[in-house]
């Protein structure tokens, strides 16, 4: 303490000018000469305290170098005791804005080449590290004058160096250097300086602070940007990896990040010196790949290897003298090496193999033209089980091998090879004959590529193979096969895009188009089918001529089931050609009528979520031409459709429209359909609101109305618009909304949680195209739940039924927390207190109202105890509900629903919970559970068992 | 120390009985009782760990459905459920019908007794097995012993999913 005042005293007495700094000094030198060392490095650490005080700029030039001259004429002085020298030289040198002039090559060498300063503590280190990369920046002209020695003597003082800390520095002066110096003979001294902690072996330490932590990437980043720093590196780099990847010692994920990091090398180096090593390479991936213990990657190949191939592809390309001949040797070695892996499938590595060598192939045309040529023969033996010794693998086997055919189909078709393909193919043919169901699937996907492969000559065994799906397609769509939907519509598309002659033909024969109109109603599904086909075949506007008639025409008109009309939707999106509109224009004046006005409304705005605003604006508008005069009370078709509108006038003459057929008219209160006020004008006058610059006139010019109509609905609304715009006001409206549910009367609806309700297609943001703001639904949350707790604990305690509101709210915020990606833990746990209100209030009383609420509460408490962070979860709060949790289970008024969710959330406790918290209740809760093991429900005692198991096994 | 020799070093793995049941309205009408009967009490027990290898009872066919009798008298009810070690010699079969106890013990209604016997025939020391497992005493010691309840509850430990 005394120190620091003494500093303190001494800054203001130079600063006031009532002594100088010399003065100061002279003070002090008795104890800076003194014999002690320990009075010495104490003179020392206030001499140096009063120069970090002083402003940057209060010390002369001559000032600064007597001071440096001091300091370093002190610095193995002060090494042993405290290195009160090095926080001088670094103020010195790092703040003071009067740095003398060549003092750069003094001080590097005082500092760096005389000293030692791996001899210092790490925050010595630290600093004359960052002082080193002042001078670098700032000194640089002066410093790279002293060559080769200013190399050396930055290599003595990096080197060795064991902290994650300085490490970064290092790495960040290492960059410096190797820009800026010639390295010479040392390029490898160098190398070897960082190489050393090559791959990183550093976990961070948790005890430190987090803002000292060095994170493992950030070291990891560093290192690999130092190895990467020269071009004359890369001889030792290509080495360094051979070594480390075939290193038995390393583990898999080690490797594989080696393997991230050769693809790095690969995009900088030349390739002259990775061909050496490719051998070496190409083992280890095959080692990290087919490592039969390493069952996590049991398909797929690890993606940094796939990276890593395809980078050393990438870098021979730099050669293109030598480049075939190293990629067939690529090539060539991996088929030889692959080849008992893949054949010898009982091993179980096949797929591996397969996925290794696509992997190579797909690189370049030259590695693909050579695995193609054998990869085709090995599938064909494959399929065929030819390999196999025991009998029981056979299905197991050919199941792993048919995925890749169509890969294999794919690679052959980018790179038109089609010799090998048309050798294997009649084989194939025969095989899936005789597996039929097992390789439909395939088979499709196959017969995909193999219409898109344009230079294939199609023999008469690929059309028959066409022919067959096409018919056996009628059958899988009639089945529902969820599975097979999307290859089959695949192949539906590919054929009717590229094929549509032959494809309209051959489909014609296999429905027995000619003869549809004699299907009658037993044949329904029939025509379901074929309209979908027929949907789903419109690929462009030649398809959609054909196809449109064919569902336009009089067996198949409204049949078309609404889902599949979106999906054609959906498909044609990015389309600029007319076969969107022409489709729409058709379905619009005769497709629908099937249809009943809530689904049609409904399939309407899912059709518009796919059309491009012009369109969308040009359908509208057609809409709204053909609205009566007088307009009925029936709700329009596109009443859904508007919402996603971004045409605001066009949105408010609907708006208006609608209006005046609900509120003007003869006799109004006669006619009021009050469906059209819910679900049509709210709804739009949301979405205008909501998309609105200046939504306070559309606020003022339709409030009042809607107001008299429904006042608590219309403020949800405005609500709502405002609130997922991300206006301020809609925050304090959300408020105002709550204090307006607060003061109504008990037997007012509470709406306030249905502004969170944004399933609702009519107010769901993404479907009605509202405007947003990013990661909003984490916004809302974030801004609602604190405003939801501070009116609940506002609430008067006996205010039963106003915290039967709140309590039914529970599960809206919690769904909508549901469906954020990121845990909402704080506002998860500010929500934690109003369950531990909520069931004790429910847990005994047995109304029928409030085992509805106690249901409610209990979905909300299930989904809380899923996402909340369990450590997070007082222990108060776990007796509260255990305590209740037993209260329901013991009731015989209960409901059998009431206590499997209770014994729910039971298991997900005992599962999610840390055992040493619930152990003092484990006797309890398994008392508890006992009571309802007598239950005379199947359902429940089966679950009581799985949950009082898990309980009884809390210690284990 | 390497892992003490398998009494059975290859058991034969059999295939599992579907699970997926398909729960209708009335499963949950209170009105309705569903008397308990084998196929409940199989699914208490066909998930038990196996204590020397990573698999189930159920896939070593150590418990049956056919083999599980429910008596469902008002006054006395009780379960007869018989189990098949894997080879004669096993040294584990008291164990197994431990945990079967055990896991039934957990699971049915508190007044419902159980008897947990060997397979007539499966097993060198079946008499010698089953008078231990009816020895309500020696049950009721062995639960008390904390390390062979430790063995027994890592027989239950349900897997994941």
């Amino acid at each position: 303490m005394a120190e620091q005042e003494s500093i303190a005293n001494f800054v203001e007495e130079i600063v006031q000018k009532s002594k100088t700094l010399r003065e100061i000094i002279e003070i002090l030198g008795p104890e800076v000469t003194s014999t002690d060392s320990e009075t010495r490095e104490s003179a020392l650490k206030k001499l140096a305290g009063v120069i970090s005080k002083l402003p940057d700029d209060f010390l002369a030039e001559e000032e600064v170098l007597l001071l440096l001259e001091f300091f370093l004429s002190r610095l193995e002085d002060s090494a042993l005791s405290g290195g009160s020298v090095v926080l001088g030289l670094h103020h010195l040198v790092v703040h003071t804005k009067n740095l003398p002039t060549d003092c750069e090559i003094p001080l590097f060498q005082a500092i760096f080449k005389e000293g030692t300063v791996q001899s210092w503590s790490q925050k010595d280190r630290m600093r004359l590290f960052e002082l080193l990369e002042f001078l670098l920046k700032k000194r640089i002209a002066g410093l790279k004058t002293l060559g080769f020695d200013f190399v050396l003597s930055f290599m003595r003082a990096a080197s060795g160096e064991r902290d994650p800390r300085c490490l970064v520095k290092i790495f960040q002066l290492y960059l410096e250097v190797v820009k800026n110096f010639d390295l010479g003979v040392f390029v490898e001294d160098m190398f070897e300086l960082v190489a050393c902690y090559f791959p990183v072996d550093y976990r961070p330490e948790t005890k430190l602070n987090a803002d000292e932590i060095v994170t493992r990437e950030a070291l990891l980043t560093g290192l690999e940007s130092c190895l990467l720093s020269h071009q004359s590196f890369s001889l030792y780099v290509f080495q360094l990896v051979s070594e480390k990847i075939l290193d038995d010692e390393l583990s898999d994920s080690t490797k594989l990040e080696i393997c991230e990091f050769l693809a790095k090398a690969c995009l900088i180096f030349k390739p002259t010196t990775l061909v050496t090593y490719l051998d070496d390479y190409m083992t280890a991936f095959r080692s990290i790949c087919l490592n039969p213990a390493e069952r996590v990657h049991a398909k797929e190949i690890p993606s940094p290897v796939k990276n890593a191939i395809k980078y050393i592809v990438h870098c021979l390309r730099k050669d293109s003298e030598n480049l075939e001949e190293s990629l067939k040797s690529i090539a060539d070695t991996s088929i030889e090496n692959c080849e008992p892996f893949v054949l010898q499938a009982e091993m179980g590595l096949s797929g591996k193999a397969l996925s290794l060598l696509q992997s190579i192939a797909e690189t370049h045309e030259i590695c693909a033209r050579v695995i193609l040529s054998k990869i085709f023969y090995w599938l064909g033996m494959l399929i065929n089980a030819n390999t196999v010794n025991a009998p029981q693998n056979k299905e197991e086997i050919i199941g792993e091998t048919l995925p890749h055919i169509p890969v294999w189909l794919k690679i052959a078709r980018t790179v038109n090879f089609a010799k090998p393909v048309q050798d294997a193919l009649p084989g194939f043919f025969a095989t899936f004959e005789g597996l039929e169901e097992t390789a439909i699937k395939v088979m499709y996907q196959s017969a995909k590529e193999l219409l898109l492969w344009k230079d294939l000559p199609k023999s008469e065994d690929i059309t028959k193979f066409f022919t067959y799906l096409l018919d056996h397609m009628l059958v899988d769509l009639k089945e529902n096969n969820e599975e097979l939907r999307p290859p089959v519509y695949a192949f539906i598309r590919t054929y009717s895009e590229v094929d549509l002659e032959n494809y309209v033909k051959i489909l014609k024969e296999c429905i027995g188009w000619d003869n549809i109109i004699r299907w009658d109603t037993p044949y329904d599904t029939n025509i379901k089918m074929l309209a979908e086909i027929c949907c789903i075949s419109i690929v462009n506007e030649e398809s959609e001529q054909i196809f449109g008639d064919m569902i336009f025409s009089e067996k198949l008109v409204n049949v078309t089931e609404g889902s599949v009309t979106v999906e054609l939707f959906k498909f044609n999106k990015d389309r600029t050609d007319r076969t969107v509109s022409n489709y729409l224009e058709r379905w619009l004046y005769s497709g629908y009528n099937h249809l009943d006005l809530n689904d049609l409304g409904a399939y309407f705005q899912d059709i518009g979520y796919f059309l491009n605003n012009s369109l969308h604006e040009e359908v509208l508008r057609k809409e709204l031409a053909n609205f009566s005069e007088k307009f009925s009370a029936e709700a329009p078709r596109s009443r859904w459709f508007v919402l996603q509108c971004q045409n605001l006038d066009l949105m408010m003459q609907y708006l208006d429209k609608i209006m005046d057929a609900y509120f003007v008219g003869e006799n109004p209160h006669l006619f009021k359909n009050h469906d059209l006020f819910t679900n049509t004008i709210c709804p739009l006058y949301t979405a205008i609101l909501n998309k609105e610059e200046n939504w306070s006139e559309i606020l003022e010019k339709y409030t009042a109305k809607l107001m008299v109509e429904n006042p608590g609905m219309t403020r949800v609304c405005e609500s709502r618009a405002l609130f997922v715009a991300g206006r301020v006001e809609g925050v304090k409206m959300v408020e105002k909304l709550f204090e307006n549910f607060i003061e109504t009367p008990d037997h007012d609806i509470p709406l306030v949680a249905d502004i969170l309700d944004f399933e609702d297609r009519k107010y769901n943001p993404d479907l009605c195209k509202y405007k947003r703001t990013l990661m909003w639904k984490q916004r809302i949350l974030c801004q609602f739940v604190p405003i939801y707790v501070r009116f609940f604990n506002g609430l008067a305690k006996d205010y039963e039924a106003k915290k039967s509101a709140f309590f039914k709210m529970l599960i809206q915020i919690l769904r909508l927390a549901r469906q954020i990606p990121v845990p909402q833990t704080h506002e998860l746990l500010m929500i934690l207190p109003i369950f531990c209100e909520a069931l004790p209030m429910y847990s005994i009383s047995q109304t029928e109202e409030s085992s509805a609420i106690l249901e409610l509460v209990l979905d909300g408490l299930l989904e809380l105890l899923k996402m909340a962070p369990p450590e997070k979860i007082s222990e108060e709060a776990l007796k509260i509900f255990l305590a209740n949790f037993s209260e329901i289970l013991s009731s015989q008024e209960h409901k059998i629903h009431i206590k499997l969710k209770t014994l729910d959330c039971l298991e997900l406790m005992v599962k999610r919970c840390n055992s040493a918290v619930l152990i003092p209740y484990q006797s309890f809760t398994v008392q508890a559970i006992k009571k309802v093991s007598g239950s005379k429900k199947e359902v429940m005692r089966k679950k009581a068992a799985t949950v009082r198991n898990l309980w009884e096994l809390l210690k284990v | 120390m390497g892992k003490e020799r398998l009494d059975n070093a290859a058991p034969i793995v059999y295939g599992v009985k579907a699970r997926k049941y398909e729960l209708t309205e009335r499963d949950f009408d209170e009105s309705i009782e569903d008397p308990i009967d084998a196929q409940e009490v199989f699914d208490y027990i066909r998930d038990i760990n196996d204590p020397e290898h990573p698999y189930s009872l159920e896939q070593l066919n150590v418990v049956q459905e056919d083999l599980i009798k429910v008596y469902n008298e008002k006054e006395d009810p009780w379960v007869d459920v018989q189990f098949t070690p894997t080879i004669p010699h096993c040294s584990m079969a008291t164990l197994i019908g431990l945990a079967i106890k055990v896991k039934l013990s957990r699971s049915l209604p508190p007044k419902m007794k159980t008897v947990v016997r060997i397979t007539p025939g499966s097993h060198n020391t079946e008499e010698a097995i089953n008078r231990q497992l009816a020895d309500k005493e020696r049950v009721a010691a062995a639960m008390e012993n904390p390390n062979l309840m430790s063995t027994v509850n890592q027989c239950l430990v349900p897997r994941e999913e």
